[in-house]
């Protein structure tokens, strides 16, 4: 039960995107067509949900066991950094229809807060293996349904006749807000 | 080639022309979440001002030992090591201001705009222009966040800094406190910010 | 051959370098943030059960913490720290409660996220204060009228959802804690050393 609240309060109450800002870079630049959002999107989570992981057992079976908490901020940055760099590996190595469609957002994936986010959330809310699983997957999917949600305004907003200041991204945070709004109704889902 | 860098054009085109946070749009995790009261805004500008600053002296001081491949890791643990000493700061002198801003200063490593311009200006320039770039950008860091908590606050708690101002003018816009808020605030403000700019 | 080598040491001196320099800047923070901490425990906890000189963590989890405070050689009461769902996000309490577990004393709210002009006005002293003496037993949220009975606490108008989760926690809080103190009074029978 607790999972459940913890995967839907990731998911939708509490958006990773649309909730605690994380994600935003992305979120702005990439979601202009829903396909390459929604790929965007799958690549976060996978990206997370490892990061997640492995950054709470660097925490708990390391940190914690040798009094390094200090060292939680520079070592998460690394391990993402490095484990960014060992899925691109191989990802362009098993499969290169993959790396076509995945790969180039992983660069781009390093410095998105919302991976360093996850990993930082987990630890402060305490979470056990089991909850941060459920958590970072969770948080993944949310971003990707933020993102795609965006993608299909944005294909829609680009006919539309917007006034030249807000233009770009004047008008997508606008959007963004009213979309915050909306979300905000998922209040209450989970007690 | 380096020729003469005008310090006086390298700090201000932080201020407003190249302003990181409205014109760059770069940096906007932390700007949309702290910036629901000024002053957890002024924690946040404090925090930035202290790892960008120090960075970008670092980074200048260090520029000519580090391979070119390695460059970007090697200034991401130099950051990291310097927002760790401001989140640590925070909380042990500033426990309530640190509860406030939560993950968000440990989130300053990932901060595009720090990074950004260690791989664009430190790294190719002296300790004493980097420096200058650092404080101008962190300066037009600091007004971005100024002018939006200010308006959110003001519009969605009727008050600055705690302090009530519009009593009984009008009711508060409980949602500008709010995400949402946050959204529209910023897109209104990129707005205004472009208008002028091409007028 | 050199460039690898050279990528290695810089790599490898830039980390150990972090990490000497963090622990050295650590060894002056540590202690103030474990201070902050504990002082704040000891603030809320002498709200919630007046008279406290000093206390005994007795059961310390993520969720939940049951607290023996002492005023002076007496027993003033116990303290139990609580989490639950409410509307946003978790809300944690902490609550002081007669040492006989008759009444509760009064209530704190240490961690919120609720709707900030509704369901966040659970922290403000007027809400607080119907918390004030009110019996320990199954307490009832009352509704569109004051408080009556010393089981029943007035919700916040517009924030049923939070304040029901709120009596919602303090209820599960308290059973919790009269379970643990059973235990515990069990286990130690040859009277306490603490």
């Amino acid at each position: 039960m607790e999972f459940f609240v913890i995967f839907m309060s990731a998911l939708l109450v509490n958006n990773f995107v649309l909730s605690y800002f994380l994600g935003i870079c992305p979120f702005v630049g990439v979601s202009n067509r829903l396909d390459s959002a929604f790929s965007m999107g799958m690549a976060v989570t996978f990206v997370m949900s490892l990061a997640a992981v492995v950054s709470w057992a660097i925490y708990n079976l390391v940190l914690v066991k040798y009094g390094l908490e200090f060292l939680e901020i520079v070592s998460f940055i690394l391990v993402i950094a490095s484990l960014v760099q060992l899925v691109e590996m191989f990802i362009r190595r098993m499969s290169p229809v993959l790396y076509q469609t995945l790969g180039i957002y992983l660069p781009l994936i390093t410095t998105n807060c919302a991976i360093l986010g996850v990993a930082l959330l987990a630890v402060l809310k305490q979470y056990t293996f089991a909850e941060t699983v459920v958590f970072s997957v969770g948080a993944g999917l949310g971003f990707t349904l933020a993102i795609v949600v965006m993608a299909g305004i944005r294909e829609e907003l680009d006919a539309a006749d917007v006034p030249a200041p807000f233009r770009g991204a004047g008008i997508t945070f606008i959007t963004a807000g009213i979309l915050a709004l909306t979300f905000m109704g998922f209040s209450g889902l989970v007690r | 080639m380096k020729g003469e860098v005008s310090l006086g054009k390298e700090f201000t085109k932080g201020l407003w022309r190249e302003n990181p946070v409205l014109v760059m749009l770069l940096g906007l995790c932390p700007t949309l979440a702290v910036t629901n009261s000024v002053k957890n805004a002024l924690g946040m500008i404090g925090a930035v001002f202290f790892v960008l600053t120090c960075s970008s002296i670092m980074v200048s001081l260090i520029k000519k030992l580090v391979p070119l491949q390695v460059r970007i890791a090697t200034y991401i643990v130099i950051i990291a090591t310097f927002v760790t000493m401001a989140d640590r700061f925070l909380a042990a002198y500033f426990p309530a201001l640190s509860k406030a801003l939560g993950p968000y200063v440990p989130l300053i490593v990932v901060n595009c705009i720090i990074l950004g311009r260690q791989e664009a200006f430190a790294s190719r320039h002296g300790v004493v222009a980097s420096v200058a770039d650092a404080v101008g950008m962190s300066l037009g860091f600091g007004i971005a966040l100024m002018l939006l908590s200010s308006i959110r606050e003001i519009l969605g708690n009727g008050t600055w800094l705690g302090v009530p101002i519009v009593k009984g003018l009008f009711t508060p816009w409980q949602v500008m406190i709010l995400p949402a808020g946050a959204f529209l605030a910023l897109g209104v403000l990129v707005s205004m910010v472009r208008y002028f700019k091409n007028r | 051959m050199k460039e690898s080598f050279k990528i290695i040491v810089v790599l490898t001196l830039s980390a150990l370098l972090s990490g000497a320099v963090l622990a050295w800047f650590n060894q002056f923070t540590e202690a103030r943030v474990i201070e902050n901490r504990l002082a704040e425990l000891r603030k809320s906890l002498s709200e919630v059960v007046p008279g406290m000189t000093r206390y005994d963590d007795l059961v310390r989890e993520r969720n939940f913490a049951l607290y023996k405070v002492w005023a002076g050689d007496s027993v003033a009461g116990y303290a139990v720290e609580a989490v639950g769902n409410g509307y946003q996000d978790k809300i944690r309490v902490l609550f002081g409660v007669a040492p006989d577990f008759s009444r509760i004393y009064a209530l704190r709210v240490l961690d919120q996220k609720e709707t900030p002009g509704l369901g966040a006005r659970i922290t403000e002293p007027w809400y607080l204060k119907g918390w004030k003496n009110r019996a320990a037993t199954l307490l009832v949220l009352v509704k569109g009228r004051e408080a009556t009975k010393s089981n029943e606490i007035q919700a916040i108008t517009g924030a049923t959802i939070t304040s029901r989760a709120v009596v919602s926690i303090v209820n599960k809080g308290l059973v919790r804690a009269k379970k643990e103190l059973s235990n515990v009074l069990g286990n130690d029978s040859k009277g306490e050393a603490k």
